[in-house]
């Protein structure tokens, strides 16, 4: 694979060779290894891969970003295909306007996710068991937008209803607006909400025994599960799509008073247990890195399972962050347990990866220059 | 910078207005029109948007574009069906369904669709004029053809609720339109076929 970045983060212009197997990139801090990976990840996400605006990933000054890599296309054996991302700043409407590509041809969105998968492990990841319910919901829309394209643009319709929606009970609350206009905005919302929850809650039901089974061999013996805790109040059961309705409606007292729809997947959440119990208020510090690289390696098997591109797994200064027989787990899925074909390591130092994982290259990063190793 | 003659300046500033055209390119047509357009052809186009400032208004009837306070060329033709209400949201998408030949009836350009985001409410678009020519009778079917992103469904929700208590039957345009399109910038086939496959909304 060949990834070039254009005007992203501290990089005007770069071509880099990622070779199959692990790719380990070094080099001192604030070289530019994060933003490779970052840029790689953009491409397949459309959109910046760990929260934030898209366009803080624009290099400072600049109206134009571009990343395009040429992957392996899925079919037939050998063939290649371009995968391009263009954000450009429009002066006249002040907006920023993405582009995608494949083969030089323009896409919607739905046609262009999917083509190229990544997995990744940012360093703020390991503290995902603890960390508020936000990470947690884009780390299941990172995996559920690479995996159903379809899922994607019901959240970005989900987003755009609850913008519309929450400027009507604004207007309902101070009295410019009649309850009547809500309703254009509230069926799109609970159909986009719908679509959404109904996949997060399938997802984490497919993903719970994929996880169990990585926890177990990093040698975590208490069964791990995943619980969705969906962000509508309503004991009745039913559809998404009624339970969506019902708590609507019950809440709508609390949202013109808010000003905001207060129910919703933009609330969803979900618990990771060990043996039953809430992970985030026992498990130890150990135990909840285990779970971090188990709900890694079941976001492999999930990819793999859905007929899809093997993805490229990103990992990101984690090694350092792991204790050693952590680092060893992680190595070992990496290795092969996960069925990985490719991945992309950033490291400070090289922490003898390579003694336990055969390395296909070294790329050595220093400000925003990238090389291989030995090589010229 | 106060390097060039003012009207030229002024020119940019007012080109650039224009949906499309930035900074450099409104400079560059400004230029153009100072160093490279014959004065008579530059006063052709004065008068053109002096014209067009002057006696351009919307119909009062359907709200497209129409000369001074009159019908316009649409609402004026003799052969429309006028039991036939198609609703849209801009000037342009009455030629888009135009071009296809597939419609005879007549129009009602809303202005907009609804976006509360922007400010953009029922009480900003034409929607209470559309209930008023349905209310005064002789209006057998309206054609709800809002684009297909999430402000026209929204809007074209909004009126199927207010029509709902007048004798008219609501239809709108089927699917087919690239998800989230405009329909100014469909194809005529797919307009076409948009249209014939209406259904009841
Ligand atoms: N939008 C941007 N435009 C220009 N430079 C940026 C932008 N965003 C970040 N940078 C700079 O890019 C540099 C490289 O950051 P990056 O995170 O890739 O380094 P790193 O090699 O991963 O370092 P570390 O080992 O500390 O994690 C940083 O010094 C940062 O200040
Ligand atoms: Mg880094
Ligand atoms: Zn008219």
């Amino acid at each position: 694979m060949e990834l070039r970045l254009l005007n992203f983060r501290s990089y005007p212009e770069a071509a880099v060779r990622l070779l199959p197997g692990a790719n380990l990139l070094v080099g001192p801090n604030g070289a530019g290894k994060t933003s490779l990976l970052e840029g790689l990840s953009t491409l397949a996400l459309t959109r910046a891969p760990r929260g934030g605006v898209t366009t803080d990933l624009v290099a400072w000054g600049s109206q134009e970003m571009g990343v395009s890599a040429t992957v392996q296309a899925g079919g037939e054996e050998g063939r290649e295909m371009v995968l391009e991302l263009r954000w450009r700043f429009q002066p006249p409407s002040r907006r920023w306007v993405r582009t995608l590509r494949v083969d030089g041809n323009p896409q919607p969105v739905a046609r262009y996710l999917g083509r190229l998968r990544v997995v990744s492990f940012w360093p703020e990841d390991l503290l995902i068991v603890k960390a508020g319910p936000e990470p947690r919901r884009r780390m299941l829309d990172v995996v559920l937008c690479q995996l159903f394209p379809a899922y994607a643009i019901s959240l970005s319709r989900l987003r755009r209803a609850l913008e519309q929606r929450n400027s009507v009970l604004r207007a309902v609350r101070d009295g410019a607006a009649k309850d009547q206009e809500l309703e254009p905005w509230t069926g799109p919302l609970v159909e986009a909400a719908a679509a959404i929850m109904e996949a997060r809650e399938g997802y984490l039901e497919e993903a719970t025994p994929l996880a169990a089974a990585a926890a177990l061999r990093i040698g975590e013996p208490t069964p791990l599960s995943l619980v969705y805790k969906p962000g509508i109040d309503d004991p009745e059961g039913g559809s998404w799509a009624e339970r969506m309705t019902r708590a609507l409606d019950r809440s709508r007292a609390e949202e013109v008073a808010r000003a905001q729809t207060v129910v919703g997947p933009h609330r969803d959440d979900f618990e990771i247990c060990l043996g039953g119990r809430a992970a985030r208020q026992f498990a130890s510090q150990g135990q909840q890195r285990t779970a971090v690289l188990a709900l890694k390696a079941a976001e492999v098997a999930q990819h793999l399972s859905h007929g899809g591109e093997a993805p490229v797994l990103l990992l990101d200064d984690v090694l350092s962050e792991l204790d050693l027989s952590h680092r060893a787990g992680l190595v070992q899925e990496l290795a092969g347990g996960m069925g990985v074909e490719q991945s992309l390591v950033t490291a400070t130092e090289d922490h003898g990866l390579g003694e336990v994982v055969r390395l296909s290259q070294v790329l050595e990063v220093r400000r925003g220059r990238v090389a291989p190793r030995g090589g010229g | 910078m106060g390097l060039l003659p003012a009207p030229v300046e002024r020119l940019a500033e007012e080109f650039a207005r224009f949906p499309g055209i930035g900074p450099k390119t409104a400079q560059r047509l400004a230029f153009h029109a100072a160093s490279r357009v014959p004065p008579a052809v530059l006063d052709g186009l004065a008068a053109a948007i002096t014209a067009t400032a002057a006696t351009v208004t919307p119909c009062p009837v359907c709200f497209f574009l129409s000369d001074e306070g009159q019908l316009c060329a649409v609402c004026r033709q003799p052969t429309r069906d006028r039991q036939l209400i198609c609703v849209v949201e801009e000037p342009g998408d009455v030629l888009a369904i135009e071009r296809t030949g597939e419609f005879r009836g007549l129009y009602h350009v809303l202005g907009a669709a609804l976006s509360p985001l922007d400010g953009v409410g029922p009480n900003d678009l034409h929607c209470q004029e559309l209930l008023d020519r349905v209310a005064a009778g002789g209006v057998k079917e309206v054609i709800l053809a809002t684009d297909s992103d999430l402000e026209g469904e929204a809007t074209a929700t909004y009126l199927l609720r207010r029509l709902e208590g007048l004798d008219v039957q609501v239809t709108r345009l089927a699917h087919g339109l690239p998800m989230g399109g405009e329909l100014a910038y469909a194809d005529e086939r797919t307009v076409a076929r948009a249209f014939s496959g209406r259904r009841q909304a």
